[in-house]
C-alpha cells in the first residue's frame, strides 16, 4: 500500500471533520438542537476487532443505518446508536408530523431517512474535496449486536483483514441522544483514497 | 387548482413535505409517488405545477425522472430535494434547469419551493 503518513492522515481527518460538520449541521436542522461532535478517530484494524471494540463501548445492542457507497473509493458508511435512543431520535424528527402514539410505526423509515441525510452529508464532503463523484446505495435499517451489524464472522478470512475505520461520536446537547458515524474501507479502497489525498496535496503544493 | 407532485421512496419524507404544503396551501391537490415509475403512472391524467423529486430511489433516479417530467410539463416547476448534496449532483440538476434543494426537509425549504413556483 502507498504510504499513509502523518500528512495524509491529517488531511483525511480534516476532510472527515468537514464531512461530519456538514452531517452535524443537517442533524441539528432535523432535531432543532445543537449537535456536539468528538474529534475524528482514524485507525486501521480488522473488522472483527472493530466489532469487538464497538460492542464493548456500546454495552448492548445498537440500532443503525448502513449505506454502501462506491466511486473511485468505496465502502460502507454506518450511523449507529444505542437501541433505546432510536425512538427518541424519531420523536425529535417527527414531533410536528406524527402523533406520539404512532411513532413506533415510523421508527424504521424515519431512521433510514436520518441515516441517509447524515451519511450522504459526510460522503458529499469527501467527494467534493477530491472532486469525485460517489454513488450511494439506498439506506438499510439494522438492529442487533455490533458483530451482527458489521456482519462479522470470525471464520471468514476477509473479516480478519485490516479495514480503515473512521469514527466520529455525536451527542445531542439537550436530549441525551448519542451515537456514532463509521466509515469502513477495505485495503483496495483505502489505497484509492490515499491516491486521491496525494493528488489533492500535490494540487495545493504541500507534497 | 394547483397540483403538487411529491416523489420520494421515503414515506416519512413524503409525509413531512405533504404536511408543510397542506399547511401553507390547504387548497392544493397533492399527489404522492414512491418511485419514478409510480410517479409517471400517477400523473397520467394530471398536470402537476410543482414537482418535488428525491434523487436516490429504486429504479430511475430523480434527475432521469426530472428530465421526463420537463418534457411532459414544460411549464411545471421541478425541484430536486435530496440528501445527495455533492457538487456533481447540483451541477447536473443545474444543467437540466432543475432547482436543487438539499435535505433535510424543513418548513423554510418547502415554503421556498412553493414561493418560487408562484413567481
Amino acid at each position: 500500500m502507498e504510504t499513509f503518513g502523518d500528512l495524509q492522515k491529517d488531511l483525511l481527518a480534516e476532510a472527515f471533520n468537514l464531512g461530519m460538520g456538514r452531517a452535524a449541521a443537517s442533524l441539528s436542522e432535523m432535531v432543532h438542537e445543537e449537535v456536539l461532535l468528538s474529534a475524528p478517530e482514524i485507525v486501521f484494524m480488522n473488522k472483527a476487532d472493530a466489532a469487538k471494540e464497538l460492542g464493548r463501548q456500546s454495552s448492548g445492542d445498537v440500532s443503525g443505518v448502513s449505506q454502501d457507497f462506491s466511486g473511485s473509493f468505496g465502502g460502507e458508511a454506518m450511523l449507529l446508536f444505542p437501541i433505546e435512543k432510536s425512538l427518541e431520535l424519531v420523536r425529535l424528527l417527527l414531533q410536528d408530523t406524527v402523533p406520539l402514539e404512532n411513532l413506533t410505526e415510523f421508527e424504521e423509515e424515519a431512521l433510514n431517512e436520518i441515516g441517509n441525510i447524515i451519511l450522504n452529508a459526510g460522503l458529499s464532503s469527501l467527494a467534493d474535496l477530491f472532486k469525485q463523484e460517489i454513488q450511494t446505495e439506498l439506506p438499510s435499517f439494522r438492529q442487533g449486536s455490533c458483530e451482527d451489524l458489521l456482519q462479522v464472522n470470525t471464520n471468514t478470512p476477509s473479516d480478519n483483514e485490516s479495514v480503515l475505520l473512521l469514527r466520529v461520536d455525536f451527542k445531542l446537547e439537550k436530549n441525551a441522544v448519542d451515537g456514532y458515524v463509521l466509515f469502513l474501507l477495505d485495503i483496495q479502497s483505502t489505497e484509492a483514497l490515499i491516491d486521491n489525498i496525494n493528488i489533492y496535496l500535490k494540487s495545493i503544493n504541500v507534497l | 387548482m394547483t397540483t403538487a407532485l411529491i416523489v420520494d421512496d421515503s414515506r416519512v419524507s413524503r409525509m413531512m413535505i405533504r404536511a408543510i404544503i397542506s399547511d401553507a396551501k390547504p387548497d392544493w391537490n397533492i399527489i404522492e409517488a414512491e418511485s419514478g415509475d409510480d410517479a409517471l403512472s400517477a400523473i397520467d391524467n394530471e398536470t402537476p405545477d410543482v414537482m418535488i423529486l428525491d434523487y436516490n430511489m429504486p429504479g430511475m433516479n430523480g434527475l432521469t425522472l426530472g428530465e421526463k417530467l420537463k418534457d411532459k410539463f414544460p411549464g411545471g416547476k421541478i425541484s430536486l430535494l435530496t440528501a445527495n448534496i455533492q457538487d456533481s449532483t447540483q451541477k447536473k440538476a443545474a444543467e437540466l434547469g432543475i432547482a436543487f434543494v438539499g435535505k433535510p426537509i424543513t418548513d423554510e425549504k418547502i415554503r421556498g419551493i412553493i414561493q418560487a413556483s408562484e413567481i
